[in-house]
C-alpha cells in the first residue's frame, strides 16, 4: 500500500517533478537536482551538502522499500526553504529508517516525515 | 590478512572489497556496516576537537556525518586509502562545525563563491592536465562534493542569464556596449563623454568604473582590489551605468 504525501503546497508552476527507476544508482539524480535547486537560492555550501545527504538518505530508503516500479519526486522552494517529497509508484514495503538514518536526518534537516511508501523533507537554508 | 587490518599502503593496492561493492551498489545495509566498522575513526577525530565532556555527543554526531559523506564520495581504485580519505572528510566536517568560532577553512562558503572557485580551479587544472578537468577532479581539487560542483555550475548558469556577472566571458552588455569595450580606445569624444558622466558618480563608483574600463579588470579582480564581493561590484557597476545613463539623457551637450 502506498501513501501519497499530503497535499502539495508548493507553487505548482515552479515545482520540479522527476521520476526515477527504483534503483539506488538513480538516487544521485534526485540529490543533484535537489542540490541544484537549493543552489539557485545562493545558500552556503554547508546547507546544500546537508540537503544532499538527507535527500540521498530518504530517496535511498524509498528505493529499498519499493517493490520495483518507479519513484516520483517533487521539489520546490518557498522563500529560503527547500521542500522535497517522494513516493513509490506501485507497491512498497513499509519504510523503516534505521537508527543511523534517523541520526543523519536529525543532523541535516529541519523536519522530515516518513510514511509507508513516501517521504517529505524540509530544509531551511541559512543566509549567505 | 583481512582487509580491515590492512595498513593504508596496503589498502591503496587492495581496497576493502566491501568499499568496492558499496561504490558499485550503494547498498544501504552495506553502508551501515561500513559506518559501524569505521566509527572508531570518526570518534578518534571527534576526540581531537573535544574541549569538554559536554562536547562529546555533538562532536561524534558531526564526525559521523563526515564518515557518511566520506563513504558516499569515496572512489576505490583512485590510489587513496579509505582511512586517509575519510580522515580528511571527517576532519573537514569538524572544522566546519567550529568555523563560526574563528576556524578558517579553504573551502569557500557560499555557492556564489564556489562558482568563482570552480572557474579558477578549472583554469588551473586545465593547465596542469592539458585538457578540461572532470567534475570529479574539480570536486577533489576544491575538497567539496561532486554535487556541490554541479550545483555551483548550475547556479552560475542561472545567474548569468540577463546579469552583468559574466566576467569569464567578458562580453559587453548593453550598458558597456554603449560605453565601449573595457580598455577600448574609442573615439576621443566618447572618452570625454565618459569622463564627464563619471564625474557624476561618487568616488568609489568612479574608481570601479575606471578599473573595469581603463584597467580592463574583471569584476572579480575589482572585488579583490576594493575589498567588496564580486556581486557587490556587479551591483555597483549596474547602478553606476544607470546613473550615467540618466546623466547622459539629461546632458545638454552629449559630445557627439
Amino acid at each position: 500500500m502506498t501513501q501519497e504525501p499530503s497535499t502539495h503546497d508548493g507553487p505548482l508552476s515552479e515545482t520540479v517533478r522527476m521520476e526515477i527507476p527504483a534503483q539506488l544508482r538513480f538516487v544521485s539524480l534526485v540529490r543533484v537536482a535537489a542540490a541544484s535547486l537549493a543552489a539557485d537560492l545562493d545558500p552556503i555550501i554547508d546547507d546544500v551538502e546537508d540537503l544532499r545527504v538527507a535527500v540521498n538518505e530518504l530517496a535511498g530508503l524509498l528505493v529499498e522499500a519499493s517493490d520495483g516500479a518507479t519513484i516520483a519526486v517533487q521539489m520546490w522552494t518557498d522563500e529560503r526553504t527547500v521542500h522535497v517529497s517522494g513516493r513509490c509508484n506501485g507497491p512498497s514495503s513499509p519504510v523503516a529508517p534505521d537508527q543511523l538514518t534517523e541520526r543523519i536526518l536529525a543532523a541535516t534537516v529541519d523536519s522530515y516525515l516518513i510514511s509507508d511508501g513516501s517521504f517529505r523533507v524540509h530544509k531551511r537554508l541559512g543566509a549567505d | 590478512m583481512p582487509p580491515e587490518r590492512q595498513s593504508a599502503d596496503d589498502a591503496e593496492r587492495e581496497p576493502d572489497p566491501r568499499l568496492v561493492e558499496f561504490a558499485r551498489t550503494r547498498d544501504r545495509a552495506l553502508r551501515n556496516e561500513l559506518v559501524e566498522d569505521h566509527i572508531g575513526l570518526a570518534h578518534h577525530f571527534a576526540n581531537r576537537y573535544r574541549r569538554s565532556f559536554s562536547d562529546d555527543d555533538d562532536l561524534r554526531q558531526v564526525a559521523l556525518i563526515g564518515l557518511v559523506k566520506a563513504l558516499d564520495r569515496f572512489e576505490p581504485g583512485r590510489g587513496v586509502a579509505f582511512s586517509t580519505f575519510a580522515g580528511r572528510t571527517i576532519d573537514g566536517e569538524l572544522k566546519r562545525h567550529f568555523r563560526d568560532q574563528s576556524w578558517t577553512l579553504r573551502v569557500p562558503r557560499s555557492v556564489k563563491d564556489l562558482h568563482v572557485a570552480v572557474r579558477r580551479a578549472s583554469e588551473e587544472l586545465e593547465q596542469q592536465l592539458s585538457r578540461s578537468p572532470t567534475v570529479r577532479e574539480l570536486a577533489d581539487h576544491l575538497g567539496v562534493s561532486v554535487d556541490a560542483v554541479v550545483g555551483a555550475i548550475g547556479a552560475s548558469a542561472a545567474r548569468r542569464t540577463g546579469s552583468l556577472d559574466r566576467s569569464e566571458e567578458d562580453r559587453p552588455n548593453d550598458h558597456e556596449a554603449a560605453l565601449g569595450r573595457p580598455g577600448g580606445t574609442g573615439a576621443v569624444e566618447d572618452r570625454d563623454q565618459v569622463e564627464r558622466l563619471l564625474a557624476t558618480l561618487d568616488p568609489r563608483e568612479q574608481e570601479i568604473i575606471r578599473l573595469r574600463f581603463y584597467d580592463q579588470m574583471s569584476q572579480e579582480q575589482i572585488a579583490e582590489r576594493v575589498g567588496l564581493s564580486q556581486m557587490h561590484v556587479s551591483r555597483l557597476l549596474r547602478r553606476s551605468f544607470d546613473a550615467m545613463r540618466t546623466a547622459e539623457q539629461a546632458d545638454p551637450d552629449p559630445g557627439r
